[in-house]
């Protein structure tokens, strides 16, 4: 087939505008206003076009605001990026970031970084610092968790299986959940010892707590679906209302009504309770009928580096998306102060985002990249 | 145990690689190492890479147009590590002819520059080295100098940090990127660079071990240009031209038995063709000595399994039976390394200085196995890997391991078996039978003959299939879970003719019985040998069941090691090299 290259780049720049365009019309008017200071982080791990050596990798720590424009890469334009920890007020600003070299460290708001983990530590793929003591950090590797005390600087290892999630108690920071490939652990104690939890034999991907009632806890699985703790996660229920087979990668809560509970899976869509996990309802509105073809790199690596060229017939590997379950869906959050706005970060489509409470999604940012965490500032 | 070692009636010293080697072959080395710089440094590109821009260098071209590119190169630094390896290769061997501004950009880049160090023991190996070099080049600077963060000295610690570990994990439980025909020019090159230019005489002395050691290992499975037997990663490309792979330059180089390998990778073997490194004579003699058949075994690791196993680096037994015009060579299979494995052929030598591959797999891709090497989430990882690896989820591709296959090797004999889930993508296997075979006969009794080169080939494959023709080669596939084949091979010489092999591997027996209700068979070779193999790993060799938990990391008549202490010998001359003392020792017999 051939492909007309300036027909190429003029559908990109429609469709880009058609994104920037649908983004600011989305946004409700008194959200923007109120919160136009507010900074979203992604770690972007990888994009459509990523392999290792690549010229113009565009991936790594990744920081744009609300209205969807002048994302740029922040630090290195080729560390691929799995997690990040961001404490903008610490000190001149501290930034923890989980990568394949290792952790890095920015101790300046982002001005200068350093990796304090030795040839060791690879595959670093959670951070998890204490809120109110963020010198203390632990980080899940693919070799276990790891603890340091002195901003990373210091790293001892704690256990020694894959580590895919890691979570500090929101009351009790010594209390530490830590999912693995084939279970749940949780130390009390600061990481000193772990007991295993009995009946969590899965792979947990994702750990939620309620603030409003740290009891209650929501595991997301790799093929489980997902589970519920009402004792603090001595004891999980799986959920039956929803589907038992799903891949749950991450969960969100309202953080102002606990009710709402939103769960990311790889092929379901995004799923949505409205009564504190007891029933479900999938999501799978937004980015329908789109042909995802080609992957072109933006000249300025400091701006986004990867974009996707949408069209109907351009390409045999075309791959239609019809709708959020054609998504893999890695993390969901909540807007700090609007809980009506949402952000996903997806699996090659970046950020989307939702401004009516998760009913609908629509392509935010980054479009192209493959988003492990977010954060908003 | 470094110095004057007497034992018995040999002699010991302490000595270098340097001195080893005797000086026919050090000039024959020299004269290659010429025509590969000139060679290289005649090719003609757009922009010099950094290969280009040291060979030049050295032979004193082009001065101010390899200073121009040596500085648009680090203007834009990309790449990750494989950048910063040949770039500090080339700035080191360039560094008579560089500028102040060369010199300062330099440094520039690794105070802004900061590549991913990769997730792979070659990337690994790559980065450290350039790192320790770096270290070594601008020692003292404060954190603020360097893009990670890190003083000089933290730098320099951090690299031989890794690289000792490394040095000592290859030397105790083997390399689990081994014996990789492509990835082979990374570890020779990157030790080659570090071996010219570290300055830490410790170190030093290590990297000259590691590249005697990985040439030792290079030698035993070598025919003609070829690395033979199972390998850890190769490429499709490198399974259809032999000749074509990232090793082919660096055997080129030091075994100088081959044509010169133009059209072989010749980047990172411009570092063989600088530097002053030499190959002791000892290694280059087993290379090429192909005068006696012999088996080789080897024991490598499985690169880290950091999911679904207990156990980070299980061992991968290889075994390699060599001869003049061919070899038979295997890993005992099932997913023992990700994406590339090879797990066992033929190679032969045929028209003089060509080499090719007769072999068959089962075509097997997953997300468990990817899962079992690689951190990201399981479900996406099939299309991450892709991206860089286009065949890995192929029906039809020619490279890859499955937990479904096993080997079972005597001699010039081995048995494959196979038996397939249900469930897994591809059910049906895929004998690959290049073009280059002088003949191919299908007998009635099942039997498929033969003949690449001198070597008579005898394939039983143990149920039906359709065959079809490709450019590269003829493909059986066959249709069945529970399936195998038996192959010997033979050297022409050791029969009056095509007609007598053909009779005598029809007097061999094989019983398949067993084959579909226990995955068994059991064949008496024409040797005489009983062979019994049971899928997965039940395998009796003359009644006696062979057990591989006792085998060293090298075994063979002129290559044995174990426990980081590896003997090299060959026509009266033994080599040690010992990573416990950080020695190297030479004994001559009767001296």
């Amino acid at each position: 087939m051939h492909i007309n290259p300036f027909d190429i780049k003029l559908r990109f720049i429609l469709a880009s505008l058609t994104i920037l365009l649908s983004s600011l019309l989305s946004t409700r008017p008194d959200a923007m206003a109120q919160n136009s200071t507010r900074k979203i982080y992604a770690a972007v791990l990888s994009n459509l076009s990523y392999t290792v050596g690549a010229k113009n990798p565009g991936v790594g720590l990744f920081v744009g605001d609300e209205n969807g424009a002048e994302w740029r890469n922040v630090a290195f334009n080729n560390m691929r990026c799995f997690a990040i920890e961001i404490f903008p007020h610490h000190g001149d600003g501290l930034f923890y970031t989980a990568n394949g070299n290792g952790v890095i460290v920015s101790r300046d708001n982002g001005k200068s970084w350093r990796v304090t983990s030795g040839w060791q530590v690879t595959e670093v793929l959670e951070a998890a610092a204490v809120p109110n003591n963020p010198q203390i950090i632990y980080v899940g590797t693919a070799y276990g968790l790891w603890k340091s005390t002195d901003y990373g600087e210091n790293l001892q290892r704690l256990t020694k299986r894959f580590v895919s999630s890691v979570h500090l108690d929101v009351e009790d920071p010594e209390r530490i959940f830590v999912g693995e490939e084939d279970g749940l652990v949780i130390s009390r104690n600061g990481g000193k010892s772990f007991q295993p939890v009995k009946n969590i034999s899965e792979a947990v991907n994702h750990i939620a707590q309620e603030n409003s009632d740290p009891n209650r806890l929501y595991l997301g699985t790799e093929d489980h679906g997902l589970f519920i703790s009402n004792d603090r996660g001595k004891s999980w229920q799986q959920v039956t209302t929803a589907s038992q087979t799903a891949t749950i990668y991450s969960v969100a809560i309202d953080p102002k009504n606990h009710n709402i509970v939103f769960a990311s899976t790889f092929a379901d869509g995004i799923l949505r309770s409205e009564d504190r996990g007891r029933t479900w309802q999938t999501i799978t509105r937004g980015i329908e009928d789109v042909e995802v073809d080609k992957v072109v790199s933006d000249p300025d690596d400091s701006a986004i580096a990867n974009r996707i060229l949408r069209g109907e017939d351009q390409d045999k590997t075309a791959q239609t998306i019809t709708g959020l379950d054609d998504i893999p869906v890695y993390t969901i959050v909540f807007h700090p102060d609007d809980s009506a706005i949402l952000y996903a970060g997806t699996v090659n489509r970046g950020i989307l985002r939702s401004t009516d409470g998760g009913e609908s999604w629509a392509s935010f940012a980054l479009d192209g990249t493959h988003i492990w965490e977010l954060e908003i500032k | 145990m470094k110095y004057l070692i007497p034992i018995f009636f040999f002699f010991t010293l302490n000595v270098s690689g340097a001195e080893m080697s005797n000086s026919s072959n050090k000039q024959a080395f020299e004269l290659r190492q010429k025509k590969m710089l000139q060679y290289y440094s005649a090719i003609d590109s757009k922009r010099s890479n950094f290969f280009q821009i040291a060979a030049r260098l050295k032979l004193g071209q082009e001065i101010e147009r390899c200073r121009t590119d040596f500085m648009a190169r680090l203007e834009e630094p990309s790449g990750d590590m494989f950048y910063n390896l040949p770039m500090m290769g080339a700035y080191l061997h360039g560094r008579d002819f560089w500028t102040p501004e060369i010199h300062a950009k330099t440094r520039h880049v690794w105070k802004t520059y900061f590549p991913y160090r990769g997730d792979t023991e070659n990337h690994w190996v790559m980065w450290h080295a350039a790192l320790l070099l770096a270290a070594e080049t601008w020692p003292d600077l404060p954190a603020s100098e360097w893009a990670n963060g890190r003083t000089s000295q933290e730098n320099f610690d951090d690299a031989a940090g890794f690289l000792n570990s490394w040095f000592n994990t290859t030397s105790t439980i083997g390399q689990g990127e081994f014996d990789s025909p492509d990835y082979i020019q990374v570890y020779l090159g990157s030790l080659l660079v570090l071996y010219d230019f570290v300055q830490d005489p410790v170190l030093k002395q290590r990297v000259e071990m590691a590249l005697h050691w990985l040439l030792a290992d290079y030698a035993v499975d070598y025919l003609g240009g070829a690395y033979t037997g199972g390998h850890s990663r190769i490429y499709e490309r490198e399974i259809i031209n032999p000749l074509r792979d990232g090793g082919v330059a660096f055997g080129y180089m030091f075994f100088g038995d081959t044509p010169f390998p133009k059209d072989a990778p010749l980047g990172f073997p411009m570092f063989a063709a600088l530097t002053n490194y030499r190959l002791p004579a000892v290694i280059q003699r087993i290379a090429t000595d192909r005068s006696k058949p012999y088996v080789a075994r080897e024991r490598k690791r499985v690169r880290n399994v950091i999911r679904f196993g207990d156990e980070l680096n299980p061992p991968v037994y290889k075994y390699n039976y060599m001869t003049r015009n061919f070899s038979l060579g295997c890993l005992d299979g099932g997913l023992q390394q990700p994406i590339q494995i090879h797990t066992w052929s033929v190679t032969y030598r045929y028209d003089g200085d060509k080499v090719d591959n007769l072999f068959a797999l089962h075509p097997y891709y997953s997300a468990r196995e990817l899962g079992m090497f690689f951190p990201e989430k399981l479900k996406v990882m099939v299309a991450e890997v892709v991206k860089s690896k286009g065949t890995y989820n192929k029906e039809d591709k020619w490279t890859g391991g499955s937990p479904y296959e096993r080997t079972f090797q005597h001699k010039n004999s081995i048995i494959v078996l196979y038996d397939l889930a249900e469930d897994t993508p591809y059910k049906h296997l895929d004998y690959y039978f290049p073009k280059s075979l002088s003949k191919k006969e299908t007998d009635e009794s099942g039997w498929i003959f033969a003949q690449g080169g001198s070597a008579y080939i005898a394939v039983r494959p143990f149920k039906p299939g359709d065959w079809s023709e490709e450019k590269s080669c003829s493909r059986l596939r066959s249709h069945h879970l529970r399936n195998g084949l038996v192959t010997e091979v033979a050297d022409a010489s050791d029969f009056p003719s095509w007609e007598a092999f053909k009779a005598k591997i029809l007097q061999s027996s094989l019983d398949l019985s067993r084959l579909d209700s226990n995955v068994e068979v059991m064949y008496n070779t024409s040797s005489g040998d009983k062979m019994k193999f049971r899928f997965p790993n039940h395998r009796i060799l003359n009644n006696k069941k062979v057990d591989r938990t006792v085998a060293p990391l090298f075994e063979s008549p002129h290559v044995n090691g174990n426990a980081q202490v590896l003997h090299i010998s060959h026509g009266g001359e033994e080599l040690t090299i010992d990573f416990k003392n950080d020695a190297i020792t030479k004994r001559i017999q009767g001296k």
